[in-house]
């Protein structure tokens, strides 16, 4: 089993010699990639221990909205992420980073392959993983990476054969959701009880005690990936009620006590008073903090790159919903921050960030060849502040899913206008985001040139998406 | 359940004591319909409503479920003094579940085509609601012989073996549907079902 243990624990070198040692290594694109050889990943040997090809370790979290991170200015007053915070301040903060679908299947497929939902097939909860698309492991396993993948898979369909992938320890309770307490793991196809554990703590375990083994000089990739913060809501014992006492007056005007009782919010299961909700959610957001820290803790950011965010955000009680889904900010914008050689500590980028970047990026930090089919763009010279972005627009998509109560919808957003089209229901929404950043005026009816303008642009993306160009 | 007497009416008066009955057995539909339309017309606008739009709001939530739920058993001691037929109760037992079914599946409709609106409307919820409505039903049957029975109108037996059936099998759906580990395993099954018949 590759989970050995006992493993040494390696010591952390210090992050301001490693940031002035490593930012001339990192050099992003230094490394000419290897000539093309029709779309299937090159191995570049790892001849070199010496950090030719750093490591790679990304967290993604589950439900995790950008601005409940008290790093961000608006963040709620009572919420505290010191790890997150001292990560952000490792590293850089995408400020503007977004999912092209916010639903968990979709978004994970789309940080895996670099595709859109409608291309790589995960379109909602309920449709499949293909087996035969391409995950940013495959190439980085072919170049010699150790890769492991760690904690939710949540695609519908059989558990795939995970190709690029040396270790898969994921769970399915709950038709794959996975349970907070006691939640037994699929470890390399052998289902595993693990009593008396803490989900979010225990895949940190595994992560941790999987970099541990590694072999020394050999690349890894870890992909980790929590079921923290998606309802329902368990903190840690910890946690528990650390924010009892806490003011939760934040809540949108327009939410109320019991809206989870409404049709819209009624199978988000989050049945109960939504004060509750939110006080749990933001103590189990501490626990996820928590961890990360020990991961951050145990990482060398002078040859390793961590990479946070989550699949996508949360409504609460923005728009009467508790949930996600939506082409609303709350929904569909997600905490990023990467930190890793070359990226300046402290520093900020307002450029326009995907799910669908993320393989892409990693790709290039790792100097191996990009996906063939990826949609999404390496961010990695924005991300090191050597480019300013690498889009101004972006498209959203959005399918059904049985029985959520959300039309088929799509959108485009650039840093000013949101414009959304629905199959069926609601008429087409325009919102000046500056101006109305909660999206509470539909600008529609007033602004038909507008309008005009984006449904082409829309269009426009929809037909680039659909032909796999990359957007 | 044992006949009670009623006195010899004309077959107007007949049927109008009918229609009564089958109107009292229709509020609990009432109450889910006035209820959903209350909270569909107003949630997001608490300009309309103005320092009262939260406790309304939640009033009218949890109206409806109790419409759904549990309203049989404002309805269930009137009909039954007043000799409802067996189908009449069993309207009353249904109409708060039906209408939320009814409402929920032509709500459905604005996101999915009709098949699946109409397995909407027989979402766990629904399910839920007929089994909180059975077993409240069985209590009141239960309480309306009790007070019958004090006040020399009922000679049987309060409580029976079947009333404390349908009250327990109407609590454990309820618990299985929408209590038993908040509800997600069962939620889990109709959406097998929902993949089995439209996918």
């Amino acid at each position: 089993m590759p989970i050995a243990g006992p493993p040494p624990r390696p010591s952390r070198r210090g992050f301001l010699a490693g940031v002035l040692g490593a930012a001339g290594v990192a050099g992003v694109g230094a490394c000419a990639p290897p000539e093309p050889t029709g779309g299937r990943p090159v191995a570049v040997p790892v001849t070199d221990a010496g950090g030719k090809h750093p490591n790679l370790v990304v967290i993604v979290s589950d439900d995790h909205r950008w601005d409940h991170v008290s790093y961000h200015p608006d963040h709620p007053p009572f919420l505290s992420t010191p790890n997150l915070d001292r990560l952000a301040s490792e590293g850089v903060v995408g400020e503007n980073t977004f999912v092209t679908t916010a639903l968990c299947s979709p978004s994970r497929g789309t940080f895996l392959s670099g595709q859109y939902a409608s291309r790589h097939g995960v379109q909602n909860n309920l449709t499949a993983w293909n087996a035969e698309t391409e995950t940013f492991f495959e190439p980085l396993m072919a170049a010699g990476y150790d890769c492991a993948f760690i904690g939710k898979w949540h695609m519908p369909g059989q558990l795939p054969d995970l190709r690029g992938v040396d270790t898969f320890i994921t769970f399915t309770a709950e038709e794959g959701q996975g349970q907070y307490i006691d939640c037994p793991l699929l470890i390399n196809g052998v289902m595993t009880e693990r009593p008396d554990t803490y989900i979010t703590e225990d895949l940190t375990d595994l992560a941790l005690e999987w970099i541990h083994s590694r072999p020394p000089g050999k690349p890894y990739a870890l992909w980790l990936a929590h079921k923290a913060v998606h309802h329902r809501f368990t903190p840690p014992e910890k946690f528990a009620g650390a924010l009892q006492g806490a003011d939760l007056s934040d809540l949108p005007p327009e939410s109320f006590a019991f809206q989870s009782l409404t049709d819209e919010n009624i199978w988000e299961g989050t049945l109960g008073d939504l004060k509750n909700l939110y006080r749990r959610y933001n103590e189990t957001l501490l626990g996820l903090d928590d961890q990360i820290g020990r991961v951050i803790d145990d990482v060398d950011l002078t040859d390793t790159y961590v990479v946070y965010t989550s699949d996508n955000g949360y409504s609460w009680g923005e728009h009467v919903l508790t949930g996600k889904r939506w082409a609303y900010e709350e929904n569909t914008r997600v905490p990023f921050i990467a930190a890793g050689p070359g990226i300046p500590p402290g520093s900020t980028t307002d450029a326009l960030i995907l799910n669908a970047d993320l393989a892409p990026t990693l790709l290039d930090w790792a100097r191996v060849d990009p996906l063939p089919d990826a949609q999404g763009q390496s961010v990695a010279p924005v991300l090191a502040g050597k480019k300013d972005a690498v889009r101004d627009e972006l498209m959203y998509e959005y399918f059904p899913d049985y029985p959520y109560h959300v039309p088929g919808l799509q959108a485009v957003r650039d840093d000013r206008w949101l414009y959304v089209e629905y199959d069926t229901g609601p008429e087409p929404q325009l919102f000046d985001i500056v101006a109305d950043p909660r999206t509470q005026n539909d600008l529609a009816a007033q602004n038909p040139e507008k309008v005009a303008e984006m449904a082409r642009r829309l269009a426009d993306l929809r037909q680039r998406v659909d032909r796999g160009e990359v957007v | 359940m044992t006949p009670v007497a009623t006195p010899t009416t004309g077959g107007s008066e007949k049927t109008g004591a009918r229609a009564g009955q089958v109107g009292l057995a229709l509020v609990p539909a009432a109450i889910v319909v006035t209820a959903a339309a209350f909270v569909g017309s107003f949630a997001g606008h608490p300009e309309r409503l103005g320092a009262a739009y939260q406790p309304l709001m939640n009033a009218g939530v949890l109206l409806r479920g109790f419409g759904m739920f549990l309203s049989v058993v404002i309805v269930w001691g009137a009909l039954r003094s007043r000799g409802s037929s067996r189908p009449v109760l069993a309207l009353a037992i249904l109409s708060g579940p039906v209408a939320y079914g009814v409402v929920a599946a032509i709500g459905m409709l604005d996101y999915f085509p009709p098949g699946q609106a109409a397995y909407y409307g027989i979402n766990p919820i629904f399910l839920a609601a007929i089994g909180g409505q059975c077993a409240v039903a069985a209590v009141a049957e239960m309480i309306w012989r009790w007070r019958s029975r004090r006040r020399g109108q009922y000679r049987g037996r309060p409580v029976t073996w079947w009333l404390v059936l349908v009250f327990a099998l109407g609590v454990g759906v309820v618990f299985g549907t929408v209590l038993y580990d908040g509800g997600v395993p069962f939620f889990y099954v109709y959406q097998r079902g929902y993949l089995l018949l439209f996918t």
